[in-house]
């Protein structure tokens, strides 16, 4: 089999910098989960992830150590599903699983799929979900079709899954300096016990879009703003702010480049916006749009990722031993990512799979995990038009997501159906 | 109604709340017909805190080190009679620590304990031969057999666990190139005795050997993996 071949892989450009920064706070987990019309059988979920595994070499792999660089190695362990005992986007501990780096959980009607970011971004984790469902769908004996929306569970993996794409698009002389701003952040009492609250909004994708192009925008932009004035309105109106509140936004490369790839092949815009006294939702929206639409233009993009790659390549910092690089690459992540951005809102997009699978599936949701000092984050997937608006957060108070779903109702007088996991709240 | 389920609507927040949510989760204002755990979406959890005994213990362990290796080296230097002897009492503790934590208690390749154990032992072994008066010793004897044994040790642990993953050969590389470390210091004038050194460099030259015949392929493969930049 070619994927045997590979006996092992380089960490991505972006998949670097998460070994380094992750702890039991912030964990660098995210989760993409389906909801199902019945409820999981475990049994067949196993087979079902076994079944998937030759599909997915890259994913399968378990992290070692390099003198240089950490490599994945691939896995011939038997993967592991989980029922769900904790709250969302812990940290895996790969000694308890087998030594892999991702978990697969069931609950009631619900598979989802925690991811540690090193692997793949939510892209990865997406296709990597729709084939799981597939198996599971078709293991269970109903009449499902891959089509071309997602990958047959016994076809093999292209070279270009496998590639790194960060280094196949690298152009060094495309680089611009990355010198930003630091950004307020949010405030709040954390949790007692380290946890995160989700909540989920579930509404119409068709009915949304409507509403949004009425006022010009797109869903994306349209609640990017929600977000960031729902954050001024609640903890930055009044006081002497100084720093602007930004939302970094991720951006799946794959639309910019024709790149396939199951790893790691995203960038992020972040949206600034300044905290004065008098702020309109409009005049948000506006800023929002403007810079989100400046952003995502190629020219903008791409030298910022060179920018990633350039630094990786750097020979100084490529003979540094890996222990003394991990503790670079932890003030990195601090300067670079925590500092620089408030919150953070990833857009999944919508999830597409063939006829035959959609009457299984309820809908998705898209977590990403929250830990000081971004304590309060934002997942959004849509899926046969239910769209999933999903908050997580490390602090106990809820002002923020009940300023944006109750402006939400509001402004489009949609019916939002509003569910948590309730962690957090008082308890024996 | 949005698939099957029963719904109420949040009087504050006029959203849709799923009817086993007891509480709106924006303002916490108590939803009346609220059915207990029917097509609950999230586990009832358990806020038990994490176990973390262990560490408290290696902090009293840390705390007793501490205070006498101090409390020892405050007394030779109070009573200097050209004797640095409190060394041996803090190598000894600083060893104890590093056989119970590293070698018995983490979970470790052996390849790394033995690795580990080595340089341990030769650091002590030199460290009472300069306090003995340099006769070199160690370095001419000790350093060179313990070499020899711990690159046989690792052979034998690695060769014997070939066909699991994963592939832990880095151990047999690092040992061959230590072999070569008693010619060096040999060559530098650190040893006198020749024979020794030169056998520990030998096996060294042996792995080498096995690794390019029986392993080429995975022998390049490794360094690679280990090496990359």
């Amino acid at each position: 089999m070619s994927v045997r071949n590979h006996s092992w892989y380089k960490l991505d450009n972006a998949a670097k910098i998460y070994p380094a920064i992750m702890s039991d706070k912030r964990t660098s987990t995210f989760r993409v989960s389906a909801i199902l019309y019945e409820i999981i059988d475990p049994t067949i979920l196993q087979k079902a992830l076994s079944d998937i595994k030759d599909r997915f070499p890259t994913l399968f792999v378990s992290i070692r150590k390099g003198l240089f660089w950490y490599f994945f190695e691939p896995n011939v362990n038997e993967p592991i599903v989980w029922p769900e005992t904790t709250s969302p986007c812990r940290v895996i501990n790969p000694h308890e699983n087998n030594g892999y780096l991702f978990k697969v959980y069931y609950h009631n009607k619900r598979i989802s799929m925690e991811c540690f970011h090193s692997l793949t971004d939510g892209n990865g984790v997406k296709e990597f979900l729709k084939t799981l469902v597939f198996q599971y769908l078709s293991l269970k004996g109903y009449d499902v079709d891959c089509e071309d929306s997602v990958k047959v569970p016994y076809s093999h993996p292209s070279k270009q899954e496998i590639e790194d794409s960060f280094i196949k698009y690298y152009d060094k002389n495309n680089v611009v300096g990355r010198e930003e701003p630091l950004a307020e952040h949010i405030e709040g009492i954390p949790f007692e016990d380290e946890g995160i609250n989700v909540i989920h909004g579930i509404l119409s994708a068709s009915k949304l879009n409507q509403y949004a192009k009425s006022q010009g925008m797109t869903i994306t932009v349209y609640l990017a703003s929600l977000f960031i004035y729902a954050i001024y309105e609640e903890s930055m109106k009044y006081g002497n702010y100084q720093k602007p509140i930004k939302l970094s936004i991720p951006v799946n490369l794959r639309r910019i480049f024709p790149s396939q790839t199951m790893r790691n092949f995203s960038s992020y815009i972040n949206v600034a916006v300044m905290p004065t006294h008098s702020l309109s939702f409009e005049a948000v929206a506006r800023n929002v749009m403007e810079q989100l639409k400046n952003g995502s233009k190629k020219e903008n993009l791409y030298p910022r990722i060179n920018a990633n790659v350039k630094s990786e390549k750097h020979p100084v910092i490529r003979g540094v031993p890996l222990v003394f690089k991990n503790i670079v690459l932890r003030e990195v992540g601090s300067r670079y990512g925590e500092k620089l951005i408030t919150a953070a809102l990833s857009n999944l997009g919508i999830i597409h799979v063939p006829e035959s699978m959609k009457k299984h599936i309820d809908y998705f949701t898209f977590i990403l995990p929250a830990a000081a000092p971004n304590p309060l984050n934002l997942g959004v997937c849509s899926f046969n038009d239910k769209l999933s608006i999903n908050f997580t957060r490390s602090i106990t108070e809820p002002n923020i997501i009940r300023n944006f779903f109750r402006r939400l109702a509001h402004d489009t007088g949609l019916d939002i159906r509003i569910y948590s996991n309730d962690w957090g709240l008082p308890h024996e | 109604m949005i698939g099957g389920y029963l719904m109420s609507k949040c009087k504050n927040c006029h959203v849709t709340i799923d009817d086993h949510m007891d509480t709106c989760p924006l303002c916490w204002h108590r939803m009346k017909d609220s059915s207990s755990d029917k097509q609950k979406l999230y586990p009832n959890y358990s806020y038990d805190p994490p176990i973390k005994r262990q560490l408290q213990q290696y902090k009293i362990f840390l705390f007793i080190s501490i205070c006498v290796s101090s409390l020892v080296l405050l007394i030779n230097f109070l009573t200097w009679q050209g004797k640095f002897w409190s060394i041996f009492v803090v190598a000894g503790i600083v060893y104890v620590w590093l056989l119970v934590v590293h070698t018995i208690l983490q979970r470790r390749h052996v390849g790394l304990k033995i690795l580990v154990q080595l340089i341990a032992i030769s650091a002590i072994m030199i460290m009472i031969d300069k306090l003995a008066g340099w006769h070199k010793w160690s370095t001419n004897y000790v350093i060179p057999f313990l070499i020899m044994g711990s690159a046989i040790s690792i052979n034998i642990a690695v060769s014997t666990t070939e066909m699991r993953w994963p592939d832990y050969s880095i151990y047999q590389i690092i040992i061959m190139v230590v072999g070569l470390i008693p010619l060096v210091i040999y060559l530098l004038g650190g040893a006198t005795v020749l024979w020794p050194n030169v056998a520990a460099g030998f096996v060294s030259f042996v792995i080498f050997i096995a690794l390019m015949i029986f392993k080429d392929k995975k022998f390049k493969q490794e360094l690679k993996k280990r090496f990359h930049a």
